[in-house]
């Protein structure tokens, strides 16, 4: 379980947020706000590209603090950079088994079945800016499973995709999480988007998100 | 790249343009500091280098800098660790501070036969060459050219000068002007002012703008016209003779006080005013010989020989200095 | 991981700062002491320093009127490759000797020029010697810079987003929206380092403003520095001068700090908001870029094509087979390229430094050193070549064989020439592409190394093969050091000009600046095509 314990941030001379939440594995919560509310301050402090103020960060009741973003239990899906432009697709997926960027063949192999099972096979060589938006996630997506981290982020993983490319991808993400076990945090502005993934729906109002126990 | 790949391709680049010659490991070596042209290919210096190298056991080694007043600053700086024996160019304008900064002893040379336009016996700077300063024209474009300063301002020809601050010749225009005019000078300068297309910071800049027919007149030397006749067979390069005389160019060689072979360098100084050296100056340099033996290329009997020689004393010159390129800035920045 | 980012850039700046401040300090402490307050007060000084500023201030204005017509002609008119010629006429400007731009400049506008004669044949009264004084100078600083100021604002409109276009198409927007809206912002976080730049490189101009400034009413420090470091021998008062010199450009610096900015506006789409931009067709348009046209080909092309056609006319032919040529091509040569990989390797440390110091202080950044590292890249611009020389000379001469170091302190001092170049040219990009994955790379731990060849190289590899080229054919040979370090054992191209010229041998001359000039874009050509990949230049 993914638990965040009354973590406070706040930026020099800017807004403070405080989040309270916890996601279990095998399940999508998704966070939705207007833009400002503090998704992406929250997307930072669980991949440890910010760190909090006060309170905890913990993966399994052991806190994740302190820990380089690489280390942690965290795979991600940035809204911007989600993927490098100028390598291809096979490079970028196996970036994520192998960040010194030197994949052998057995890293190779890997990538091609992952592409299989996100229905890209083939598209190794392809470059990002000649896939579709979908096509994109899916990339990204297969790079999360070949790190083989338990918790998944997703920033806005729909804002580029028309409304059926994004049925797919939420049914796709719904899919690995389960067959996963994955802990997911879906961030969103779309309050649609959490009825698409069938997941609990957390709202962030006044910087602040607090889940009760009870949920 | 790493730094020592580096420094090979850097010591390539060095080695491809100068094979360093061979050296008999006991031979005593004359460093002589001079300008780049002189020591250059097409300059006087390797023609005096065998020529000395021929009679003194010794390995003669040009270091050839920007400008002579580079060169004299480099001894200054260098001090007593100087590795220069000789200083070859320096002009008698400079001759003054060449003698304050003590950083030159005497040559020995005995200067009594030499062929000066004027007399000169100082026992620490000794001539090797000489000419004057002067205006060229090119008399396709300027068949008569004004005959004295004083017609020249009248004129209403453009000419091209030197600034004194950086150039030889600019410094030996502020000189003659003063020669010939004293304390009325400025005045000469303000009726001249009219007739400056432009001042270079050096002697090229303003001799390109002459060339390309920008300018009716430079500030050159008389025997500017002998490089045309000889090197290009173009004889319609011409100094103006001026009636009130002509400021002399000389070009001075010392020995330095720190050179661990004095008696070599002055031998070298000999050898410099003697004959056989003396005879590559004129089509090399560019200059007259001090030797009045040489033989003279018949295109310097073409020359202007000014009647007059006009020069201030080294003393009075180095003394002045200042002072008078102030009064020409003064007049030229109105 | 900050400190490893910061680190090298740091180690660059502070020698690249240390040099210049350790050379003119030797000079001072040689001399005995600085006296700064005399200098302030003595009239000529005074009067020096004042119309120094008078006539950087002015060429920069010019410079940056026209540079800016001209990139938004070419960025209206020409596409892609009208961009790339523009890029090569920046460098070739840039790289060119100042003496030999300045014939050209006169072989066009002078009294016998091309303009003259024209007029002459059209009954029209010429230009007879109104080139000398302040408008020579002034046409000879726009001849150098205002190419590189196109260069530099057409890139920044170039990376305007084509969204913006789109819009500003849909909204019907005139010239003047067009401008205020759309252009304007792009100009304005790139205008404050370019006026910088070129504000420095016309404030140190010394032989060119003396030539075509008509005479010593109009003299730079420089020429007060040369005056007294070499003439009086008084290297307490050039150093004064020289600390003079830099407070006055670290004055101007500042004052444009001020102002938001990023020299380099990153990378265009190219293409397509140049198509759209709804001001091609309007009349007025039409006629600024055709009169903008006129004006850059009299100031800028012209004195180029002068040079050339001057060079082609000399003894080409028989440069080959002199030894001394050959010697100083190769030198060039190999100066030109070690000074290149060495200006980007620094480049890059100093850029990676820079943009780690912008970002927000909860990510690392420390914008209050971003001073120092800009200073690093811009500092020798305003170091007199000569004060410095006679630095490095001081601090050498107890301790190595001055004359073996020449080709070394050349290499240095090009280096640190063409570092504000090639620093400028990447410091955009690579910014951009920190913004844009830091996180990824973050998150996946590639950093170090790998971070550096899968991620920034291939990133700014187009940048990279710009900023290589243009050190490169900077470098080919620079006059300023070498003069106090005995040359005659190591002659470059430009030394070897400056030779010639002093001897009469102008028509040799003429053509080894042609040389120079083919040899540079010989640089752009390959070294831009090796390093910058496929897709460079565009």
């Amino acid at each position: 379980m993914l638990a965040v314990e009354e973590v406070r941030f706040a930026y020099p001379g800017g807004p403070s947020f405080a989040f309270t939440l916890a996601i279990r594995r095998g399940e999508i919560v998704t966070l939705s706000g207007a833009s400002g509310s503090g998704k992406s301050t929250l997307v930072d402090l669980v991949c440890g590209f910010l760190e909090p103020a006060e309170g905890d960060i913990e993966w399994e009741g052991r806190s994740i603090l302190g820990l380089a973003p690489a280390k942690r239990p965290v795979s991600a899906l940035f809204q911007v950079g989600d993927l490098f432009d100028h390598l291809d697709v096979r490079m970028n997926i196996a970036l994520g088994l192998d960040p010194r960027g030197r994949p052998g063949k057995a890293e190779r192999e890997q990538v091609s079945a992952v592409l299989a099972e996100m229905d890209l096979a083939g598209f190794e060589r392809r470059m990002p800016g000649h896939l579709s938006g979908g096509q994109r996630q899916r990339v990204a997506l297969a790079r999360a499973l070949v790190r083989d981290k338990p918790v998944m982020l997703l920033d806005e993983p729909f804002s580029a995709l028309d409304d059926e490319t994004r049925d797919e991808i939420a049914a796709l993400v719904r899919r690995l999480t389960d067959e996963r076990r994955l802990a997911t945090l879906v961030v969103s502005h779309d309050a649609t988007d959490a009825g698409r993934l069938g997941s609990r729906r957390l709202a962030l109002a006044g910087g602040r998100v607090t889940q009760r126990a009870a949920e | 790249m790493s730094i020592r790949t580096l420094i090979a391709a850097v010591a390539l680049g060095a080695a491809l343009t100068a094979p360093a010659p061979a050296t008999a490991a006991d031979e005593p070596v004359l460093t002589i500091y001079t300008y780049d042209s002189f020591a250059s290919e097409w300059g006087p210096g390797p023609v005096i280098e065998e020529g000395f190298e021929a009679v003194c056991a010794c390995d003669v080694k040009f270091v050839g800098l920007d400008t002579s007043i580079g060169a004299f600053s480099r001894i200054r700086l260098e001090g007593e660790g100087t590795a220069a024996d000789v200083l070859l160019g320096l002009d008698v304008n400079l001759a003054g501070d060449a003698r304050a900064s003590g950083v030159f002893v005497e040559h020995g040379a005995d200067l009594a036969g030499l062929d000066l336009p004027i007399a000169w016996d100082d026992p620490v700077l000794a001539p090797f060459d000489w000419g004057h300063f002067a205006f060229v024209h090119d008399t396709e474009r300027l068949a008569e050219p004004p005959g004295s300063l004083e017609a020249l301002a009248a004129s209403d020809l453009e000419i091209v000068i030197q600034d004194p601050r950086s150039s030889t010749p600019g410094l030996g225009l502020v000189m003659w002007v003063r020669a010939v005019y004293g304390d009325a000078a400025p005045d000469y300068w303000r009726r001249l002012k009219p007739r400056i297309l432009t001042v270079t910071k050096g002697w090229s800049d303003s001799y390109a703008l002459f060339l390309e027919g920008e300018a009716d007149m430079a500030l050159s030397y008389t025997t500017s016209p002998a490089y045309h006749m000889v090197a290009e067979d173009r004889h319609n390069i011409r100094a103006a003779a001026f009636e009130e005389g002509h400021y002399l160019q000389m070009e001075l060689a010392a020995v330095t006080a720190a050179s661990d072979q004095p008696e070599l360098a002055r031998r070298f100084i000999e050898y410099l005013i003697g004959p056989e050296a003396q005879a590559a100056i004129p089509t090399t340099n560019w200059m007259f010989p001090v030797n009045g033996q040489v033989e003279l290329p018949d295109a310097f009997a073409t020359l202007v020989r000014p009647e007059r020689t006009l020069a201030f004393a080294a003393d009075e010159a180095a003394a002045n200095r200042k002072a008078w390129i102030q009064e020409w800035l003064e007049v030229m920045g109105e | 991981m900050t400190a490893a980012r910061l680190a090298p850039g740091f180690a660059a700046a502070i020698l690249a700062v240390g040099l210049a401040g350790a050379a003119i300090g030797a000079v001072g402490i040689w001399a005995g002491g600085v006296d700064l307050s005399a200098l302030m007060r003595d009239p000529y000084v005074r009067g020096v320093t004042a119309f120094t500023f008078r006539q950087a201030a002015l060429s920069t204005v010019l410079s940056l009127v026209l540079g800016l017509a001209v990139a938004r002609a070419v960025h209206r008119r020409a596409g892609p490759r009208g961009a790339r010629a523009l890029n090569l006429l920046a460098s070739l400007a840039l790289v060119m000797p100042t003496t030999v731009a300045a014939l050209g400049i006169v072989a066009v506008w002078g009294r016998a020029g091309w303009v003259a004669e024209a007029a002459a044949a059209l009954g029209l009264p010429g230009p007879e010697g109104g080139l000398y004084g302040l408008p020579g100078v002034l046409l000879a600083h726009v001849f150098f810079n205002a190419p590189l100021m196109a260069r530099i604002f057409h890139a920044a409109l170039a990376a305007i987003p084509d969204g913006r276009w789109r819009l500003a198409a849909q909204l019907g927007f005139a010239e003047r929206e067009v401008w205020r809206f759309v252009e304007w912002p792009a100009i304005r976080r790139v205008a404050p380092g370019a006026c910088g730049l070129v504000f420095l490189l016309c404030f140190t101009s010394f032989a060119l403003v003396l030539m075509l400034g008509g005479g010593p009413a109009a003299s730079t420090l420089e020429v007060a520095i040369y005056e007294a470091a070499r003439l009086e021998f008084d290297l307490g008062r050039a150093a004064a001068l020289s600390i003079l010199q830099l407070l006055c450009c670290a004055a101007v610096l500042l004052v444009l700090a001020r102002f938001p900015a990023d020299w380099s506006a990153g990378r265009g789409t190219a293409g397509l908001g140049a198509r759209i931009r709804p001001d091609r067709t309007a009349r007025a348009a039409q006629v600024t870029d055709a009169l903008t046209g006129l004006v850059a080909a009299g100031v800028v092309a012209a004195p180029l094509a002068a040079n050339v056609l001057g060079g082609l006319r000399a003894e080409l032919l028989g440069l080959p087979s002199d030894p001394a040529f050959r010697g100083a091509l190769a030198a060039s040569v190999v100066l030109g390229l070690a000074s290149s990989a060495i200006t980007c390797a620094l480049a890059w440390a100093i850029a990676e430094a820079r943009r780690t110091l912008v970002l927000p202080t909860r990510m690392g950044g420390r914008p209050g050193l971003v001073g120092l590292v800009d200073l690093a890249s811009t500092i020798y611009l305003a170091v007199p070549a000569i004060v410095f020389g006679v630095g490095l000379f001081l601090m050498l001469r107890g301790v190595a064989d001055t004359f073996a170091l020449a080709p070394l302190l050349v290499l240095a001092a090009n280096v640190l020439l063409a570092l504000p170049f090639a620093v400028r040219a990447i410091q955009g990009r690579l910014a951009e592409i920190g913004a844009r994955y830091d996180r990824l790379c973050a998150s996946l731990g590639v950093a170090g190394w790998a971070r550096l060849r899968l991620v920034e190289f291939p990133a700014i590899r187009r940048e990279l093969g710009f900023a290589a080229a243009l050190a490169a054919a900077l470098s080919v040979g620079d006059l300023g050091v070498i003069a106090l370090f005995g040359s005659d054992e190591f002659r470059t191209l430009p030394w070897l000009l400056y030779l010639k010229s002093g001897r009469y041998q102008s028509g040799e001359a003429a053509a080894i600046a042609l040389v120079l000039l083919a040899l540079s874009l010989a640089f752009f050509v390959v070294i831009e095509r090796l390093v910058g990949g496929r897709h460079a230049g565009r």
